[in-house]
């Protein structure tokens, strides 16, 4: 394994706090963490995160690298970026909460959640950041549907998202408008929380939902995402029959569940 | 010539034996907890036991309400299948929330193990960009 000439942005908590504090306008006590979720994304990671760079100064960036078998984890080197390397496929889920098993060590106060496929523009997950700290909620979500334009998916998956906001709305009172954002900014007690439960498979409406049931305020706002800039969906295929019922069923069982505190 | 039960029964018997070894040499060669192996030697000594007795399986069909006793043994060969196939998806289920978490803790170690010999190196011209 090549030794990584980290030049990192805020590997140590409290020298992220202090570039977060020097860069930004609000003082910041504990460092908001960018958390990168890429599976084989060579080609889109590193605009991905020059785009953070310039867009987010002063926040630690860190790549989770699903198993990836392409040059990944080197662009992230590369950049700076802190890298998790699972050792393999483990899915969106279980990549996610290692990233908030790190934050958590860092003594985050922020995580936002990016993908590294450059659907997700840096200004946006700022601009959440910022709802996030103005509303003092736990959870902000990026919505696609709150506004028009952008890019905003095929018809058949916004029905599903459309199902799926109906069933948090049942199960948990939620009114969300896009609950398969994956485009979210968590606050101190959601990254407790996180790191220690989180579901399985493809997560974005069973975690709404179950920080939802857990008493956490989940608030959304509207932003514009961008179509993916090369690489594969990793829905497609049998998995679009598949995920809209697994989630369902996912939802009705954690809404069974008793609620974590 | 042997009659008709005789031959099931020795059949019975016979693979009810040869189960009890298989599970029990597969204990041996540690290839099978001895925990696992009291479900399957059960098993063998269930097939063994209505083997010898013919009459149990009348007896037990009465109590239950089966009119065609065979059926009976059926019947509890494939509940108890089942059970233990749902008994096997639960231990895979641990299985694969352990592994996950190993995975988990192998990213973030290695995340450490970056770092520290990153720190490590006493001059800053020696870090290592090919």
């Amino acid at each position: 394994m090549g030794h990584a000439s980290e030049r990192t942005v805020g590997r140590e908590p409290a020298e992220g706090a202090a570039r977060a504090a020097a860069r930004r306008g609000p003082v910041l006590s504990r460092p908001v963490v960018a958390l990168v979720l890429a599976y084989n994304e060579e080609e889109a990671l590193p605009g991905v995160l020059s785009e953070l760079a310039r867009e987010c100064p002063g926040w630690s960036v860190v790549v989770v690298s699903d198993g990836s078998t392409d040059g990944t984890g080197a662009c992230a080197r590369r950049s700076g970026a802190a890298l998790l390397q699972l050792p393999f496929n483990a899915g969106v889920a279980a990549a996610e909460q290692t990233g908030f098993l790190y934050a958590r060590s860092l003594g985050a106060g922020v995580v936002v959640r990016l993908d590294g496929d450059g659907q997700h523009p840096a200004a946006e997950a700022r601009r959440i950041v910022a709802a996030l700290e103005e509303t003092e909620a736990d959870v902000v979500i990026g919505s696609r549907f709150l506004r028009p334009g952008g890019f905003r998916s095929t018809f058949a998956r916004r029905a599903g998202i459309r199902w799926l906001s109906f069933l948090l709305r049942v199960f948990g009172g939620l009114r969300i408008a896009d609950p398969t954002s994956g485009l979210r900014a968590f606050g101190e007690r959601a990254i407790a929380l996180l790191s220690r439960v989180y579901p399985h498979g493809y997560p974005e409406p069973e975690s709404n939902l179950l920080l939802g049931r857990a008493g956490l305020r989940v608030e959304e706002v509207p932003v514009t995402m961008r179509a993916r800039d090369g690489g594969r969906s990793s829905l497609r295929g049998w998995s679009t029959v598949y995920y809209p019922v697994k989630v369902s069923f996912a939802l009705l069982v954690e809404a069974l569940r008793e609620r974590v505190r | 010539m042997l009659t008709n039960t005789l031959r099931v029964q020795v059949a019975g018997v016979l693979l009810a034996l040869a189960a009890f070894a298989v599970v029990i040499e597969l204990v041996r060669r540690r290839r099978l907890t001895e925990w696992q192996s009291i479900v399957w030697l059960a098993a063998a000594v269930a097939i063994g036991t209505f083997a010898v007795y013919r009459r149990l399986q009348f007896a037990l069909a009465e109590v239950v309400g089966i009119y065609y006793p065979p059926v009976l043994i059926l019947a509890a060969f494939v509940f108890g299948g089942l059970l233990i196939l749902l008994l096997q998806s639960v231990a895979l289920t641990r299985l694969e929330e352990r592994n996950r978490r190993l995975a988990q803790d192998v990213a973030l170690l290695r995340e450490r193990l970056d770092r520290l010999e990153a720190s490590r190196k006493v001059l800053p011209d020696a870090e290592d960009e090919p």
